[in-house]
């Protein structure tokens, strides 16, 4: 045998996340490759941002009343700026492992990933970990050049336990985006080629969370599918913490629980065991329906 | 559980492969077709040799290899690899084996040579300090040593062939599968190649390859299955092969010509001792075309000469040679192994 390497025993804790680094290691020197393509996270919803405001601004001058009435803040400007930055933070979130498949089937990388022992959730966790590392990273900057453009006040109004609750908001909303990201992915297996359908989907996604406007401004039976989507939860509680506005359980109705913040985390996390279970259960299938017919490598 | 006593290191049993394509029929209809890519394939193979599927393309070649490298699920039938078996105890196999199916498309060109094996090594649980000794050793052995370091994009064709047989390398696999790896490389690059295949199963490795390249075949293998419309036809080792299709008394003669002579192959045929007649012409310019013929007896040499010369052929040179696969293979099925088969009777499932 050639100079023999020192396989370790199956899967260990340890040996995952020796894999996790290197696959972390892996994306960051593809990402040093092609890091113009990071341009478009941090500059896209800024642009999105600019967009309602000049509409509202021209439309009717005292747009912040009306905003307050719907919304429980006057600051539109930072209300957009965080949902924006938030959508496009689960967007990446969301279509990382769908976009990793079908790089990886384009690039004929794909075959030789699953031909090692990896375990296939850990590969869809690591590069779920790596798209949040990177939506943290990009988010940050977009929010803060995003604040400093069009809300300054909020920017000098964070304190370190508002910041502390968001970021655990982020990582709460995080883990049901990978049970998701995984049930995309099944459709990149499906159908190949979805960029069409990525976009329409980002779109209702995006709607549904309530980017641009309060979810209690949708039709009830809207408003019921938006509470299905754990990113509604996550964005507009972290409004609730930085622009004082309610927390979702109070804008569908039960405005009499004083622990709002509280009572939402623990329905994204029941959402989030959900979704992942969904998201894995139905992987593991298309992954066993793929090797059936034509296998993973086609495209 | 793995089973080490019994041996060979693969079997497959009665294994078929059916895709099943979808083609639309106006806007509602759609139309579902089979291809058989597989059918009742049955072989073994023995720890330590060199076994290769030889085949034109679209035999079945790929689809059984990744059927073995537990990518895809056979049909009906069973395959055992390294004593476990590919559906059931698919993460088992893939411990033990490694492979290189997609040539040099199947390494990461944005990053290093270095990088992709330290990658590929994590994704087999070695430890990462035992992976650096190894990148050094196969760096070394594949002579890449000076371009380990550089982005795979800026690699020949060559280099990058020798870095994914490296990636191949880097679990020290018990077995391994090659999908055609000399396919797209300059003659130079193949034989290098081969020598490292060569290498590497002296050094104990088993080697399941496949290619449609006749003289690698001959070259590399201790048995071969030859693989004709995704059914074995012969299996042996070469020289067995070549003496049981082709008798003594058979002689087989190359003859150079100064054009080809398309033609002419039905009027040599027609000789009731031509076996077989067919005309190689290669790329190069200076090149001139070869007129390969089976003959079982040398009075139809002379006959031959003669419907050249009537049809306008000068003849440039002429030899007798030792018989080759080719020939196994034309003698089996009529055909030459550069016949591309892929476009496979479908047959129509249903319609809805």
């Amino acid at each position: 045998m050639l100079n023999e390497s020192k396989q370790r025993e199956g899967a260990t804790l340890r040996g995952n996340l020796v894999i996790i680094r290197s696959i972390l290691k892996q994306q960051l020197a593809v990402l040093r490759a092609y890091w113009t393509a990071s341009l478009i996270t941090i500059f896209l919803p800024l642009i999105f941002v600019l967009i309602p405001i000049m509409i509202g601004k021209s439309v009717s001058p005292n747009y912040q009343q009306n905003f307050q009435a719907n919304t429980g803040t006057s600051n539109a400007e930072a209300y957009l700026v965080i949902g924006s930055v938030f959508w496009m933070m689960m967007s990446v979130i969301m279509w990382d492992f769908g976009t990793y498949l079908r790089e990886e089937q384009f690039q004929g990388t794909l075959e030789s990933v699953m031909v090692t022992p990896v375990s296939r959730y850990i590969l869809a966790f690591s590069r779920g970990l790596f798209s949040l590392g990177f939506g943290l990273v990009s988010s940050l900057i977009s929010i803060v050049l995003g604040f400093l453009i069009f809300s300054p006040s909020v920017l000098f109004s964070l304190t370190f336990v508002k910041l502390i609750i968001v970021f655990l908001l982020i990582i709460v909303s995080y883990f049901p985006m990978i049970g998701i990201s995984l049930l995309l992915g099944t459709l990149v297996i499906k159908f190949k080629d979805i960029e069409s359908l990525i976009n329409l989907l980002q779109w209702i996604f995006g709607t549904l969370m309530g980017v641009f406007f309060s979810i209690s401004a949708l039709p009830w039976v809207l408003r019921i599918i938006a509470l299905f989507f754990p990113p509604t939860w996550g964005l507009n509680d972290v409004r609730a913490v930085l622009l004082s506005t309610p927390p979702v359980i109070a804008m569908i109705g039960f405005k009499q629980y004083s622990h709002g913040l509280l009572l939402d985390g623990v329905a994204t996390i029941l959402l989030g065991i959900f979704w992942s279970l969904a998201g894995f259960i139905l992987f593991s299938k298309i992954l066993d329906h793929a090797k059936r017919g034509s296998g993973l490598g086609e495209y | 559980m793995r089973n080490l006593s019994k041996e060979p290191i693969i079997s497959v049993r009665n294994v078929y492969k059916t895709y099943i394509g979808k083609h639309r029929k106006g806007f509602f209809k759609t139309e579902y077709r089979e291809v058989h890519a597989l059918n009742n394939i049955t072989l073994d193979v023995e720890r330590g040799e060199i076994f290769t599927l030889l085949g034109p393309n679209g035999a079945g070649k790929t689809t059984l290899i990744k059927i073995l490298t537990t990518l895809l699920f056979p049909s009906k039938g069973k395959a055992v690899v390294a004593g476990y078996d590919v559906i059931k105890e698919a993460n088992q196999v893939r411990k033990v084996i490694n492979a290189m199916l997609m040539g040099e498309r199947s390494t990461y060109w944005k990053l290093s040579g270095r990088q992709n094996l330290e990658f590929f090594g994590a994704l087999y649980y070695i430890e990462p300090r035992d992976i650096e000794e190894k990148i050094e050793y196969l760096a070394k052995e594949l002579k890449i040593d000076d371009i380990i370091d550089r982005p795979v994009e800026s690699y020949s064709s060559g280099q990058k062939y020798k870095l994914a047989f490296a990636k191949a390398l880097i679990n020290d696999p018990e077995i391994l599968f090659l999908d055609e790896p000399t396919a797209t490389l300059d003659p130079r690059s193949a034989n290098e190649m081969r020598t490292l295949i060569k290498k590497t199963n002296r050094q104990g490795t088993t080697i399941f390859l496949t290619t449609h390249n006749m003289h690698e075949a001959d070259e590399l293998s201790d048995s071969i299955a030859i693989l004709d419309l995704g059914e074995i036809i012969a299996i042996d080792s070469p020289q067995a092969l070549k003496d049981q299709f082709l008798t003594e008394e058979m002689i087989h003669v190359d003859i150079k010509v100064d054009k080809p002579i398309n033609g002419v192959i039905p009027k040599l045929q027609s000789l009731k001792e031509i076996v077989n007649a067919s005309q190689k012409i290669t790329s190069g310019k200076s090149e001139f075309p070869i007129v390969s013929l089976a003959l079982t007896s040398d009075d139809a040499i002379i006959s031959s000469l003669k419907i050249l010369h009537d049809s306008g052929i000068r003849v440039l040179g002429m030899s007798t040679k030792q018989p080759t696969l080719e020939d196994v293979f034309l003698s089996l099925t009529g055909r030459t192994l550069s016949e591309d088969t892929s476009k496979r009777e479908e047959v129509v499932s249903h319609v809805e």
